[in-house]
């Protein structure tokens, strides 16, 4: 079996689209005002216009990738690949500009182009042409699960020995009719989403820039209610924490710092408190950190920007302000309201 | 050949149920009754005005869906879950003392178009007229579904899409959950509905089909939009011999790749690809694969870069398996297309009779392929291979094979 480590990070958010830029949101707490503010994302490379903004924000996400992580060029493209996971991915724009042209101007009216154009796997696909990853090419569309069985399956890849290294893409365009259905089916303005992109390469070989390893990660799913949070919510977090150290075989005192990709809404973090005292015990006291509270829900883009942000606070020591030491081990949380969770621990300075 | 390491600690995986809704059956006897007599679910597009259509024929499911108790869901989640049911049956497994049960399908369409329907149908649409909609609008809600009404609880669950090879990826993801020892058991498929959207958006690409789906035919016209839900159970050997399962087959090998150069044209080396990964993995030799079931659409290119692909392998090595698919006889499912085939494909293997490739008059001599033409032909089957491939050049392959004894 390979061991697997991350060896590049990349962004795209409303917050900026350096790694930078959005840890000092993070650590001075910017929070955003309203979920209109990040439906369009500014100064970010048009270089791909032509895409839906969704493809469009996850191939610039896994473009800042490529540009610091090399690939040797006389290396097998097909040990490479593409994982992406998107809930929506572009799909109602798309589907918006087809129905009134339907309706509007007849069957000539539908634009073979956005045919094409108009599948969830189109960032995907970009992302492989363009760096010849000729490996697998998937698109998880798993809601906001999806960066996160993206992220699994990529890593089992690896660590079975099937391919060599993966780039793994999270990305979400939250356009009006994504938002009016929230709102809709929420009753209320409480979801604050945001669109935005995550990529972070996998290999089985570690590089020196970043001494990370993806030690664990785990899926739970104990089903409770369509649309709505309920007991399993909880119980399901509290079984994939238990799940990962168990293992990882890492006992609970020795994780650093949680990340958590619930929380814009008082219920996801009630969930999730509940989860992790359940998993960690009510002793546990370590710093969370609850990253869509600034950079909003991202839906399938939250994982992987869960475990960028995990990568980055190994990196630099630093949680929010504050510099706490050597840390080691990180956990990042993500689940949807309905108990389907996902969850991972990295690790720094794992001994080649 | 592509070189993969063999990782030697995973499970052997076992098919031990299956279940399908298709335009030739209701259930998987009907199926592939229909299948190898011929019968073809083709026919003129139902419950939509095509008086503007360019082309007016799909492989539509007509008549009521076979069981009532999920009526109020949408018509694919109804689909689904009548397939899932049967499988289920099919399998034996009591889901209350089973292991955990996790779920891996793929689709194209999901039920997003339910909406698109009311949009056409109801000139003053209001969103907030159709709240209880909603929540089945996202592409992953009807496996949730799926989860909530089997009361699935405790294992894996995940959506994928891959274009055309969406079915086959699932059954791909699910195999690996169980090999890695992520899951003993996993409900694995694919399904997808008959959409104006999809059809007419082929259409604009002229790649839709006047009349019938002529795969590897000198004169194949192009494809005809299908629709259906195929189920397949997936679970460890060991814990299939441990409840004294009935096994139709084993999965023996899996492989995927990228063209990674074209959206639209594939060139048949990423179908290769996904086809040397998949016997690699399977360790079988390549006379062992008697049965190769295709992608075949029925479009130039697609036929051509798949036969050339299929020819690169094996007949240079003296070896000419039977090929055929079933795409006469049931369209393009989309999403559901490499899960259906794939039961065709166990079924071959179960039954020891390879189903035919309807509506082949003068086979293209570009082809080069062992074409099972029109008739099928009783075979016993060591191995079989199914092929999935779809736009973005995603490619996908599964091998069946072996009885568990």
């Amino acid at each position: 079996m390979n061991r697997v480590y991350v060896n590049s990070i990349g962004m795209v958010t409303p917050k900026g689209h350096s790694i930078m830029e959005i840890v000092n949101s993070l650590i001075f707490e910017k929070k955003m005002t309203s979920s209109e503010e990040n439906y369009l994302i500014k100064d970010y490379s048009l270089e791909y216009k032509n895409l839906n903004f969704c493809a469009n924000l996850g191939v610039n996400a896994a473009d800042q990738v490529m540009i610091k992580h090399e690939i040797n060029r006389d290396t097998q493209r097909n040990n490479f690949g593409t994982f992406v996971g998107t809930a929506y991915g572009g799909f109602t724009d798309t589907q918006y500009h087809q129905t009134s042209a339907l309706i509007n101007e007849g069957p000539l009216g539908v634009s073979p182009g956005l045919s094409i154009h108009s599948g969830f796997h189109l960032t995907g696909d970009i992302i492989a042409i363009k760096n010849k990853f000729e490996g697998p090419n998937i698109t998880f569309t798993s809601g906001e699960n999806s960066s996160g069985l993206a992220f699994m399956e990529a890593f089992d890849q690896i660590k079975y020995q099937n391919l060599e290294g993966a780039i793994v893409v999270g990305t979400e365009f939250i356009d009006k009719f994504i938002s009016e259905g929230y709102k809709l089916i929420n009753n209320q303005n409480v979801e604050i989403l945001s669109s935005g992109a995550g990529s972070v390469f996998l290999s089985n070989q570690q590089n020196n820039l970043f001494n990370i390893e993806v030690v664990t990660i785990q899926f739970v799913s104990n089903f409770g209610k369509i649309g709505s949070y309920s007991s399993q919510t909880y119980k399901s977090i509290s079984s994939a924490i238990l799940k990962a150290l168990k293992d990882s075989n890492i006992n609970k005192q020795d994780i650093d710092i949680v990340i958590s990709m619930l929380g814009p809404t008082p219920t996801e973090e009630i969930h999730f408190l509940k989860g992790m005292k359940m998993s960690l015990g009510k002793e546990f006291k370590k710093p969370v950190i609850y990253p869509k509270k600034i950079l909003g829900d991202m839906l399938g883009a939250n994982f992987i920007i869960g475990a960028i942000i995990g990568a980055e606070v190994l990196l630099s020591n630093k949680v929010m302000l504050a510099e706490i030491g050597d840390l080691k081990n990180v956990l990042i949380v993500s689940s949807d309201s309905f108990g389907n969770v996902v969850c991972t621990i990295l690790q720094k300075g794992a001994e080649k | 050949m592509i070189k993969i390491k063999r990782e030697s600690n995973i499970q052997e995986v076992a098919v031990t149920g299956i279940g399908i809704v298709s335009s030739i059956g209701f259930n998987t006897e009907d199926f592939f009754l229909n299948l190898c007599e011929g019968k073809e679910g083709t026919n003129l597009i139902s419950g939509f005005d095509t008086s503007q259509y360019r082309r007016k024929i799909a492989a539509q499911i007509l008549g009521p869906l076979p069981n009532k108790k999920w009526a109020n869901y949408n018509r694919v989640n109804q689909m689904l879950l009548s397939a899932v049911e049967e499988a289920l049956i099919d399998s034996g497994l009591n889901i209350e003392s089973s292991s955990p049960i996790s779920l891996s399908f793929g689709t194209m369409i999901g039920g997003v178009s339910e909406l698109e329907d009311i949009v056409f149908n109801d000139k003053n649409f209001q969103l907030n007229n159709y709240v209880d909609k909603l929540k089945y609008y996202p592409i992953n809600a009807p496996v949730d579904i799926l989860a909530n009404e089997f009361n699935l609880k405790g294992g894996l669950k995940s959506t994928v899409m891959t274009a055309c090879a969406s079915g086959t990826t699932a059954l791909g993801v699910g195999f690996n959950w169980i090999r890695y020892k992520r899951a003993d058991i996993v409900i694995c498929g694919g399904y997808d509905i008959f959409r104006p959207l999809t059809h007419l958006g082929l259409s604009s690409l002229r790649i839709i089909s006047p009349d019938k789906v002529r795969p590897f035919d000198l004169n194949r016209k192009g494809i005809l939009i299908g629709e259906g839900a195929g189920v397949i159970i997936l679970e460890s050997v060991e814990h299939a011999m441990m409840r004294k399962a009935k096994t139709y087959t084993n999965v023996l090998g899996y492989g995927s790749s990228c063209d990674a150069n074209d959206l639209a044209h594939p060139d048949g080396d990423g179908m290769q690809v996904s086809m040397e990964k998949a016997i690699l993995e399977s360790g079988l030799s390549l006379r062992d694969i008697n049965y190769i079931n295709a992608h075949g659409t029925g479009t130039l290119q697609n036929d051509l870069a798949e036969a050339r692909a299929i020819t690169k392998i094996f007949n240079k090595e003296g070896i000419f398996p039977y090929v055929s698919s079933i795409k006469g006889a049931i369209g393009h499912t989309i999403g559901a297309a490499g899960a259906i085939e794939a039961i065709a494909t166990i079924l071959s293997i179960y039954h020891s009779k390879i189903p035919p490739n309807l509506n082949v008059k003068q086979q293209d001599d570009n082809c080069k392929i062992n074409l099972v033409k029109n008739k099928y032909i009783k075979k016993d089957i060591k191995a079989a291979l199914s092929n999935s491939f779809g736009f973005g050049g995603n490619n996908a392959s599964i091998i069946f094979g072996g009885l568990n004894e």
